[in-house]
């Protein structure tokens, strides 16, 4: 039950209620190593293994910046499967340690990991690998729906995953996506200023771009205590109608993790501690250890998750949408050759538009003429595939 | 010889009044500006001759302005004593004895203005109260005979016991204080308005009743025997100026109760509440030792214990969810409330069944006299009461109902937010009251409360206590008393969520008992009150199914199962007056558990955890078979040393043993918590409390200080494994864990209760610690470490003050500072796939801010004419006047990948309410 709900209904009951930013204040800090290994026959990604440290939460106020996590390198990472089968896996960025592409888990066996770094041992539990039943459908719904804990409401679409599995299940899913999108610059230039003129131009050739973001989130469901071994709809996320994604065409492409049921308790734990809201009607939060122990030393922290896992992925396309309107991000324009904004402030190269009716030239930002400034990429991605 | 000598100076000294014609009432005319009342007496005796009896220290603070006016005497003194609530008496106005505050002072300690008395002491009180009495009142005391035998000089004791009553509509005056002044002979009416005390028959005494916000009543009772004396008190209303909020006094110092807290009705009108409630919840919260989790929560932390510790019975029924809307309101109608108390200690052998405190309520029973009613409005509800005599004097009926209109405002506001949410709820309270003969009566009530909102409409929430009692109450020949009471109680809780359609379910059940109980108590020997009985109570919980909800949801049902439990007790009390300052009460109450079929219960592997892949077998019970049995003694004991009339010690001991508890793992009582009975495989928490306290009364008893310290040892705390979710899950005993409690703290308690300015301050020093600890990892929580409870807030202050500014016009304000509750906080982020998430901290390690509110409102009475048809008083207050933004949680949330941390407030800003009571009558009315 999301606290904010009561909370709006007692507003209503002429009282204000209100949420505020808050970091506390924690005077103590245990460090706690983090490793995470999704195994999985998806043959374009090879095998990977990330090894972190946990980030004071305390150092946000300091930086002030945005949190990298702490990499941990030098660890000899290994998977063991079926017959001593040992499969090494190397260093290639810090903290990302990777397997030989040759490397692809067999579903019906079962592996472990083992971590060894700074003398210690950390080795995971045995865990099986299932196959992946295919997606069945990725459907989306008009909800509403918050950006953040402070953002008005806005319409949007709300995405959905279908599966289902021919034996009785329980069945335990994870869900990874990204979405891509072709969207279109804010506005159609009419000049270039080159510093002296204005020369006549458009910018018809960085106007249309495609973008991919991968979804942050945690995303899992099962088939516990269900009449079918299916998965109906379950959520995934929210993509509002502020911005350009759903502007044009909006692709998300779902990945399918079939993972354990103790994989599964470790992402829900990860979620609810995060997602569920306000506090006092959620249960304690605690501290989670996944499928990962210290074997050498039992009082050293580690949380983690090896899971190996069978894959499958679907891809949708969704047209702009008819239903809501589209709240473009503004790029407000301003007069050139005003006190404000005299000719010699616009940097040279930039993109301009000439209005008729105000008679004069105005200037926006560069990334309202061109795409490729708001991270977009002006190649058409090889799946792509275009709407009517 | 001495004695003689004293007696006989009293006699001189008050030989003229005895003999004394009544006079023509003589006109005073001094013109005086400011004086003290020395100077004052002075004029009296100078220009008229009149003799001035009274104690320096009650006038030392008086000065007197009389504007020359010729008033009679009794005028001009009415007008100068009153205010300081100094009661007096003229004699044949030539001689003016004044009294002091409420109780009628040893006439020995009047000092004469010119004559030097020197004895004080070594008198005994019956002879003090013998001459006192023969000499005074023969206007304003009543006189009794009481009992059938003869004048006859002699030691024998004798028990006399009554009824007292309200003259204006014959309701039982509830926490009466009968007391023979000079004595430490007293009591305290009961529940029903009954009484009982032990006298010397032969003797003649004066006895002097008194109550909160009702007129002093003085009786002269000749005691020839064992007997009855019913008195009807009246309703203070003061002529002058002032109605004073006062409490018997001494009762907390007197009495054996501690840890005791007895909130009247002009606490509940007068303190400043939130959106216009007034609120009897809101009030204890203000009480030492009283918290809650937080703003708008339901349910108490009483002495650092859980909140399904607290029993809450209103007229004897057991209310489950005691609050309206989460727990923002609480679900009884203030104006239907006559008394509340609540026990934190100390705790009745008559009542049992949960550990940390009983709050014990009692309704009004309806006007003996004549019709009456009374409403209020405020922002989020209004209210309706009406009374009336069935059979003047001898019956009576009442009801009551209140409801809230959110869903009218709701329905009138258009704004995306508030589609498809509603919220209301109402409840109703009626009864009938019925006198028998010899005293005894017979009460039936009934109540009633719903509460039904949805949220977003995808959760939909439903609950409703229904409960009803019948009591009987009748002094047997002697001095017993014997109640008799038949209970029911049913609670129903209903859910549906359908967020997920494919998942989408409803969810219903009920909590249900049947109670008798019959109690017995009398005087059988000099210096005893005692008491036994017992009572038995059936348990029903039809834990419900969880059924799948809509034609898309594939869920399998669940179903939580029934259970049944019978809990009996047998109890016996002996409150003995060992000397006149000693005093002890030593009870046991004895009970006993059957947890019953029909039911199938799990066998587990011996020595491993309760898990469902360690079930080795199911057993099937059949119905009514005892399937577990629980049982032992629980122990009461208290000690009252009574140093002087206004310092006292006591201690106590006592045990306390629960059966029935409700489930849950969340920092508030949810909406949707469940109850359940311990059974073979959750063993009953006990908890054994000493406390120890100290009660002195200033200043003639306008102030009471008490400070208590205590010390609470928990067995078999229920507590949960990490991040259980109970709402899918009906196998309990995998869900929990059993640890200890230890819980300690200190409580200081100040009030004035009389002059202008009344009110209280309290300061509590509270811990709570848990610990789950065992041999093997599954049997502990925290790594078997111990944590802090989550309602555990160690400083917690507060004071409540009223002031009186005119007769109509008061303010109020409280002032709230408590520590934070504990809360487990993340310390460190990880990061997943670029998404940061939170590695908490080990269990409740740190706290959330402090909290700190002040709260103001001003109450304006309608005219205070007797004689009108309807009385309406305004209330506009200010809630969180400073605005400050308490932190009511912390929670951190995933902001597009980007962990942020809020602070969530209910009430962030000044919450401005204006709220409107009505009745028929005057002022004065109750």
């Amino acid at each position: 039950m999301r606290l904010i709900n009561i909370i709006i209904l007692i507003s209503i009951l002429a009282v204000s209620s209100c949420v505020d930013p808050f970091i506390p204040e924690t005077t103590s800090y245990d460090d706690v190593l983090y490793i995470e290994c999704l195994l999985n026959n998806d043959t374009i990604q090879p095998q990977t293994v990330k090894i972190s440290h946990s980030t004071p939460i305390i150092s946000e106020t300091e930086s002030q910046g945005i949190i990298r996590p702490a990499y941990v390198s030098g660890a000899i990472v290994s998977v063991y499967g079926p017959d001593n089968e040992t499969h090494e896996f190397t260093e290639t960025d810090p903290g990302r340690y990777i397997a030989d592409p040759e490397f692809i888990p067999v579903p019906g066996n079962a592996y472990s990991l083992s971590v060894f770094l700074e003398g210690n041992i950390y080795e995971s539990d045995l865990e099986v690998m299932k196959e992946c039943p295919q997606i069945d459908s990725i459907s989306h719904k008009h909800t509403v729906g918050r950006l953040s804990e402070s953002s008005p409401i806005y319409d949007g679409y709300s995405f959905y995953v279908s599966t289902h599995e021919e034996d009785e299940g329980p069945s335990y899913f994870r869900w990874q996506s990204d979405a891509t999108y072709f969207f279109r610059s804010f506005y159609d230039a009419t000049h270039i200023w080159d510093g002296r003129n204005q020369i006549p131009a458009n910018n018809n050739d960085v106007k249309y771009c495609w973008i991919t973001n991968k979804m942050k989130g945690i995303y899992s469901s099962n088939t516990e205590g269900l009449s079918v071994n299916s998965i109906i709809e379950t959520p995934l996320h929210f993509q509002s109608q502020f911005g350009d994604a759903l502007s044009i065409r909006y692709s998300l492409n779902v990945k399918q993790y079939s993972i354990s049921e103790t994989a599964w308790q470790f992402w829900d734990d990860m979620a609810r501690q995060v997602n569920d809201n306000g506090g006092m009607y959620d249960t304690q939060p605690f501290r989670i250890q996944g499928n990962i122990r210290c074997t050498s030393d039992p009082s050293v922290l580690v949380t983690g998750i090896f899971e190996v896992a069978g894959y499958s992925e679907k891809r949708i396309y969704v047209d702009r949408p008819l239903e809501f309107d589209i709240i473009p991000v503004v790029c407000p324009w301003e007069e050139i050759g005003t006190r404000d904004l005299p000719w010699y402030q616009i940097p040279r190269g930039s993109y301009i538009v000439y209005d008729y009716n105000a008679g004069a030239y105005f200037y926006s930002s560069p990334q309202c003429f061109d795409c490729t400034l708001k991270g977009g990429s002006l190649e058409k991605p090889a799946f792509w595939e275009d709407g009517n | 010889m001495k004695k003689l000598i004293k007696i006989l100076c009293i006699l001189l000294f008050l030989a003229p009044a005895l003999m004394a014609q009544e006079n023509e009432k003589l006109k005073i005319d001094l013109n005086l500006n400011e004086v003290s009342f020395e100077e004052f007496a002075d004029q009296l005796k100078s220009k008229y001759g009149i003799q001035t009896f009274y104690l320096p220290k009650w006038v030392k603070d008086l000065t007197v302005s009389t504007r020359g006016e010729a008033l009679d005497l009794e005028t001009i003194l009415n007008q100068i004593l009153k205010p300081s609530e100094i009661h007096f008496i003229i004699k044949t106005n030539s001689q003016v004895f004044l009294t002091g505050p409420e109780e009628l002072a040893d006439p020995l300690a009047l000092i004469p203005q010119a004559i030097s008395l020197t004895a004080t002491d070594s008198i005994t009180p019956s002879s003090a109260g013998d001459q006192f009495g023969a000499y005074s009142y023969e206007r304003a005391v009543k006189k009794a005979v009481i009992g059938a035998g003869q004048p006859s000089q002699g030691l024998l004791k004798v028990i006399i016991n009554g009824r007292i009553t309200n003259i204006a509509n014959g309701e039982p005056v509830v926490g009466a204080t009968v007391v023979i002044p000079g004595t430490s002979t007293g009591a305290i009416t009961d529940g029903e308005g009954t009484y009982s005390i032990t006298l010397r028959s032969g003797e003649s005494y004066n006895l002097s009743v008194s109550c909160l916000g009702m007129e002093n009543e003085l009786y002269l009772i000749d005691v020839r025997g064992a007997g009855s004396l019913n008195i009807e008190m009246e309703s203070r209303m003061i002529d002058v100026k002032e109605v004073v909020v006062r409490s018997g006094k001494n009762h907390n110092v007197r009495g054996m109760q501690m840890g005791f807290q007895r909130i009247g009705i002009k606490d509940i009108k007068s303190i400043p509440t939130v959106m216009g409630e007034r609120d009897i919840f809101r009030v204890a919260a203000l009480m030492p030792g009283i918290q809650t989790v937080g703003e708008g929560s339901a349910g108490f932390n009483v002495r650092g214990s859980a909140s399904d510790q607290n029993l809450f019975l209103l007229n004897d029924i057991p209310i489950i969810n005691t609050g309206h809307l989460f727990g923002f309101f609480s679900a009884f109608n203030p104006d239907m409330i006559s008394d509340f108390k609540l026990y934190k200690s100390n705790f009745p052998v008559e009542f049992g069944g949960r550990l940390a405190s009983v709050f014990d309520i009692s309704t009004r029973k309806g006007n003996k006299k004549e019709f009456g009613a009374r409403g209020s409005i405020s922002p989020v509800t209004a209210s309706l009461l009406v009374e009336t005599p069935i059979q003047k004097d001898k019956s009576s009926f009442i009801f009551s109902t209140r409801s809230t209109y959110s869903d009218w405002i709701l329905d009138r506001l258009e704004d995306a937010e508030t589609t498809n949410r509603e919220a209301s709820f109402y409840d109703i309270m009626t009864g009938v009251h019925l006198l028998g003969k010899n005293n005894s009566s017979t009460q039936i009530f009934g109540y009633y409360s719903k509460d039904r909102f949805n949220l977003a409409s995808t959760n939909s929430y439903r609950y409703e206590n229904i409960g009803s009692s019948i009591t009987y109450n009748r002094p047997l020949s002697g001095t017993w008393n014997l109640k008799a009471a038949g209970i029911f109680s049913m609670y129903t809780n209903y859910q549906s969520n359908t967020s997920q359609a494919a998942r989408a379910f409803e969810h219903e059940f009920t909590v249900r008992s049947q109670e008798v109980k019959v109690t017995a108590s009398g005087y059988p020997w000099v210096g005893h009150k005692v008491g036994f009985g017992g009572n038995a109570i059936l348990h029903q919980l039809n834990q419900g199914i969880l059924n799948p909800f809509g034609e898309e949801s594939i869920l399998n049902p669940i179903d939580f199962g029934k259970e049944n439990g019978l809990e009996y007790a047998l109890h016996v009390f002996d409150e003995i007056s060992l000397t006149d300052q000693l005093s002890f009460y030593g009870g046991i109450r004895y009970s006993l558990f059957n947890y019953l079929g029909p039911s199938d219960i799990y066998s587990y592997q011996e020595n491993s955890a309760y898990e469902l892949e360690n079930i080795i077998d199911t057993l099937s019970y059949s119905s009514g078979k005892t399937i577990k049995h629980y049982s032992g003694p629980e122990i009461r004991a208290a000690f009252n040393y009574t140093f002087s009339k206004n310092f006292s010690v006591k201690w106590s001991y006592n045990r306390m043993r629960q059966y029935l508890f409700m489930l849950s793992n969340t920092a508030s009582i949810s909406p949707t918590d469940r109850w359940k009975l311990t059974d073979p495989f959750i063993a009953p928490p006990i908890s054994d409390q000493i406390s120890l306290g100290l009660y002195k009364n200033l200043n003639n008893s306008s102030i009471e200080t008490s400070a208590e310290v205590y010390y609470k040892k928990g067995q078999n705390i229920i507590e949960y494994k990490d991040g259980v979710n109970m709402t899918f899950d009906p196998d309990i005993e995998t869900l929990v864990l059993q640890g200890d409690q230890t819980a300690w703290g200190m409580e200081f308690f100040i009030r004035r209760n009389t002059g202008r300015l009344n009110g209280w301050l309290s300061y509590t020093y509270a811990r709570s610690i848990i610990q789950v600890d065992g041999d093997e990892d599954w049997q502990r929580i925290n790594n078997g470490l111990a944590y802090p409870a989550n309602y555990d807030k160690p400083h917690a202050f507060t004071a409540v003050g009223n002031y009186k500014i005119s007769r109509r016009f008061s303010l109020s304000s409280n002032i709230v500072y408590n520590s934070g509750r504990p809360i487990t906080y993340p310390t460190g982020y990880l990061f997943t796939n670029d998404y940061q998430v939170v590695n908490y901290s080990q269990r409740n390690e740190f706290r959330i801010p402090e909290y700190f509110r002040v709260d103001l409102s001003l109450n304006i009475e309608g005219n205070l004419k007797k004689r009108k048809l309807a009385h309406s008083s305004w209330m506009f207050s200010v809630y969180n006047l400073t605005g400050r933004r308490n932190a009511y949680s912390v929670y951190f949330t995933n902001d597009r990948g980007r962990i942020k941390g809020y602070k969530l407030s209910i009430y962030g800003e000044p919450i401005f309410t204006i709220s409107y009571n009505f009745k028929l009558g005057n002022y004065a009315v109750d």
